[in-house]
């Protein structure tokens, strides 16, 4: 469990998700990272029923933390809870319901290289592919302050012209956060903003 | 807990199990409290009973448009610290089934890794009260009996909790008897009721019409 950068990565001009997809694994496995298994992280929304109460809670399942489930209010408090999660919110489903457009998912290939892990997903809503997403993991460090250097210049590595420029907000507004919540609040921004760019087309 | 196969958390998968639970309640007064444990003792599991000290915060949920309020639990224990708070969602009692042996009610436990007071109440849910619950934990097969006494935060408010200052509820212990299982499956009420007049008749366990009791909150 390391320091993660997720972001979504544009797919060149020209080219369908599929060859996105292809592109950036060819260049994973020419850095000389290794394939080791599939990864899928999902997230279900949900709102209240209530009007007045406007916030919006998502649940976060992430296989990288097979036996824990992660629950974020938008701009609110954070939990990591066990599998359970699913089932005691069913129980709350007079007061909070799952938003219309459902489940967002994360789904692809797994790259282990060296202390980094390289995760290439596809992300869909149901059966509508939005994008593809991207995530680097550097396992041995919990500060994500101290190996921020380290993490740019194998993003420029990988994704060259798409390298972030600086500390991503999310990571820069609570850098001593724990590392899950970082990894949670960072897809959640990334599914909301793909999910916005779909409603906007 | 470390004589019992304590799992707080549920594993890798959500399992769909063990939701529904049949339990009986009944209380004995401290006097006997004595005579109950031998009893218990006797006809269990032969393994120690384990002690609990539980600080348990009941949280109410009004749904709009329902007469009846979502009850959840939070619950910590005081004396195995590494335990995680648990939330527990207690639904209601099912009604008026004088064919059944044993109340049935469903029973959802999350373990969560903090205190989940500002998650419940974002979640909507409003603090109704606390108490401490202090006592031994039976087993006997799928049974589960506990033996508690309730105690109170004498007069401070529920954010300071200190286990120094608390005071008994009443002079009575408070015995419930339960088993977990699945959904529609009513062997376990059969033997809730079986072991439940083993206890008597130091504890009279008895189905108790919880409506009764709301109606006087």
């Amino acid at each position: 469990m390391g320091v993660t950068y997720v972001s979504q990565w544009n797919i060149p001009e020209g080219k369908n998700i599929q060859q996105g997809v292809e592109e950036l694994q060819n260049k994973a496995e020419k850095l000389g990272a290794k394939k080791s298994g599939l990864f899928v992280v999902e997230c279900e929304s949900f709102h209240s029923t209530n009007a007045q109460n406007l916030k919006t809670l998502h649940t976060i399942h992430n296989s990288e933390y097979p036996a824990s489930r992660f629950a974020c209010f938008e701009d609110g408090s954070f939990l990591v809870t066990d599998v359970m999660l699913g089932t005691f919110l069913s129980k709350l489903r007079s007061v909070w319901q799952p938003k219309k457009g459902g489940k967002i998912e994360s789904k692809g290939q797994r790259y282990e290289f060296g202390d980094f892990i390289i995760k290439i997903g596809i992300v869909s809503m149901g059966p509508s592919t939005k994008g593809i997403a991207l995530e680097l993991e550097y396992a041995p460090c919990r500060f994500p302050l101290d190996c921020w250097e380290l993490m740019t210049e194998m993003l420029h590595e990988l994704i060259d012209d798409q390298a972030p420029a600086s500390l991503p907000q999310v990571i820069a507004q609570k850098p001593d956060a724990n590392l899950a919540e970082l990894t949670a609040l960072q897809y959640i921004r990334l599914f909301n903003n793909l999910r916005k760019a779909s409603m906007n087309r | 807990m470390n004589d019992a196969s304590y799992h707080p958390l549920s594993a890798d998968s959500a399992s769909n199990v063990n939701l529904q639970e049949f339990f009986l309640q009944g209380s004995v007064l401290d006097g006997s409290i004595d005579k109950l444990f031998g009893r218990l003792q006797g006809i269990c599991d032969n393994v120690k009973p384990e002690m609990f000290t539980d600080r348990e915060r009941t949280y109410y949920l009004s749904t709009p448009g329902l007469t009846t309020s979502v009850m959840v639990k939070a619950c910590k224990s005081v004396i195995q610290p590494s335990a995680p708070w648990q939330i527990k969602y207690i639904g209601n009692i099912e009604a008026a089934d004088h064919t059944k042996p044993a109340m049935i009610r469903s029973n959802v436990t999350v373990a969560v890794s903090q205190d989940p007071s500002q998650f419940l109440e974002e979640l909507g849910f409003i603090l109704r009260y606390e108490v401490v619950l202090r006592g031994q934990f039976y087993r006997k097969g799928n049974l589960k009996v506990t033996v508690a006494k309730l105690l109170l935060n004498s007069g401070i408010a529920a954010s300071t909790f200190d286990a120094t200052k608390l005071e008994a509820a009443n002079t009575s212990h408070l015995v419930e008897i339960s088993a977990l299982s699945l959904m529609r499956d009513d062997g376990a009420a059969e033997e809730v009721r079986h072991f439940a007049q083993l206890l008597a008749p130091i504890a009279m366990m008895e189905k108790v019409d919880h409506r009764r009791i709301q109606m006087h909150q």
